[in-house]
């Protein structure tokens, strides 16, 4: 974990006035006073306790959720915090469950608050494997509209922002799928209005879709010639059959020319 | 010649896998020929039509093959025999053949050369006179060969392998 940088903080060491120094004393004491018993404090508190015990839907009803957010310097918060620390210790699935997502949502304005936040540098501190064990997955996306969340989010701005490689290694990406229900969130989502929103044309380059359609097309001409091929040699046989049965001589075919076959060995022997 | 030997088996009857090489039935012969007619008959059409534009717009008369047919077919006999005669040189096969997995060699199975090839053209025809006797000679002869093969010491093998 890097350097939260509360210990390096410099005293300050301006000139005051009177009241200055008459207040600077016991904010200085508050401030030893916190920085010894909050620790403490916070370790003595059971988080989920207090968590199950307040109504958030209520809090959160009542709080101007985007003046808030739009008053938070949210990376200097997200420097200060540890995210991880904090994360672990709260019981997220109780949390979630008693957030009405779609609501909260419906008021924040998403985009303005992803361009806000640097999310390569919150994705680096956070485990984000063992948070994705914790959260009963299919619970949470059942509960969110996806559709609303996706049609409000500039996809490919966020895409273009996220060192999508970083997070993909740090994620066991087997483990989270086995615990999705794919077929449930596929349905939620209207996939044709995301796959408008997707710069195809950029897209397309970068596969190789060319020689994929070649390839099968060349698979496909193949088997239907060889298909053919088959009934037509098979017809030849039928009616050289008949042929042989009319001349009452007996069935058979010739070989063929003599240059084309090597030399034969012994019934039986290696071909 | 490019063909890949396969060892004689001497059964009685030759397994799919080892028709390479082996005389070319009747059904596949007059497929792969059929689409051969297909082939010359469209793309002449489609020459003819360009030709009969060109002169059109480069000179100042109208020129209409069907007029001529005396002139078409003739056009068209030289067509096909160089449609033919070329393909069979080259490689021992048309489109037609190539498509149906058919191969044109000497008897003795050795490559095909100009002369032969223009031979084998030319006596084509004949195999398709008198209700085409000399097509029955594919049924008939155990090798397979029609009359017009006889002519120009050739024969028709399977080209293809599953």
């Amino acid at each position: 974990m890097e350097n939260d940088g509360r210990d390096e903080r410099p005293e300050r060491t301006e000139r005051r006035g009177l009241i200055g120094s008459l207040l600077g004393v016991p904010t200085g004491i508050v401030r030893s006073v916190a920085k010894e018993a909050a620790p403490a404090a916070v370790d003595a508190l059971d988080v989920n306790d207090v968590v199950e015990r307040v109504d958030i839907q209520g809090i959160v009803d009542r709080v101007d959720v985007q003046g808030l957010v739009d008053r938070v310097d949210a990376n200097a918060l997200l420097s200060d915090l540890d995210v991880q620390a904090l994360i672990d210790r709260v019981d997220l699935d109780t949390v979630l469950k008693q957030i009405d997502f779609d609501e909260v949502l419906a008021r924040v304005d998403v985009n303005a608050l992803i361009d806000r936040i640097d999310v390569d540098r919150v994705l680096d501190r956070v485990d984000l494997e063992k948070v994705l064990a914790r959260i009963d997955v299919d619970a949470f996306l059942a509960r969110a509209d996806l559709d609303e969340v996706l049609a409000r989010i500039d996809l490919n701005a966020v895409i273009d922002r996220i060192d999508v490689g970083r997070v993909v290694d740090k994620v066991d990406v087997n483990a989270v799928i086995d615990r999705v229900d794919v077929g449930r969130v596929v349905d939620k989502v209207d996939v044709n209005a995301v796959a408008d929103r997707v710069a195809v044309n950029t897209l397309v380059p970068r596969t190789e879709m060319g020689s994929l359609m070649a390839h099968s097309t060349t698979s496909v001409l193949i088997k239907v010639l060889d298909f053919a091929r088959t009934q037509a040699g098979a017809l030849d046989g039928l009616v050289h059959r008949g042929a042989d049965r009319l001349l009452r001589r007996e069935p058979g075919v010739m070989r063929g020319p003599p240059l084309l076959f090597v030399p034969t060995e012994p019934e039986g022997g290696a071909t | 010649m490019n063909v890949t030997a396969v060892p004689g088996t001497g059964r009685r009857t030759v397994p799919r896998e080892y028709l390479l090489g082996t005389y070319a039935g009747a059904v596949s012969r007059l497929i792969g020929y059929a689409i051969d007619i297909g082939i010359v008959a469209g793309s002449f059409a489609i020459g003819a039509s360009i030709v009969e534009w060109l002169v059109s717009t480069v000179f100042p008369v109208e020129l209409d093959l069907g007029d001529t047919p005396v002139a078409a077919g003739i056009a068209l006999s030289v067509y096909a025999f160089v449609y033919f005669t070329y393909g069979l040189a080259t490689t021992g096969r048309t489109i037609g053949k190539a498509l149906i997995g058919t191969r044109v060699v000497r008897a003795d199975g050795s490559d095909l050369r100009a002369g032969r090839a223009a031979l084998r053209v030319l006596m084509m025809p004949l195999s398709f006179l008198l209700f085409g006797i000399g097509l029955l000679l594919i049924l008939i002869r155990k090798d397979r060969r029609a009359l017009h093969d006889l002519i120009a010491d050739t024969a028709e093998v399977y080209y293809w392998l599953r």
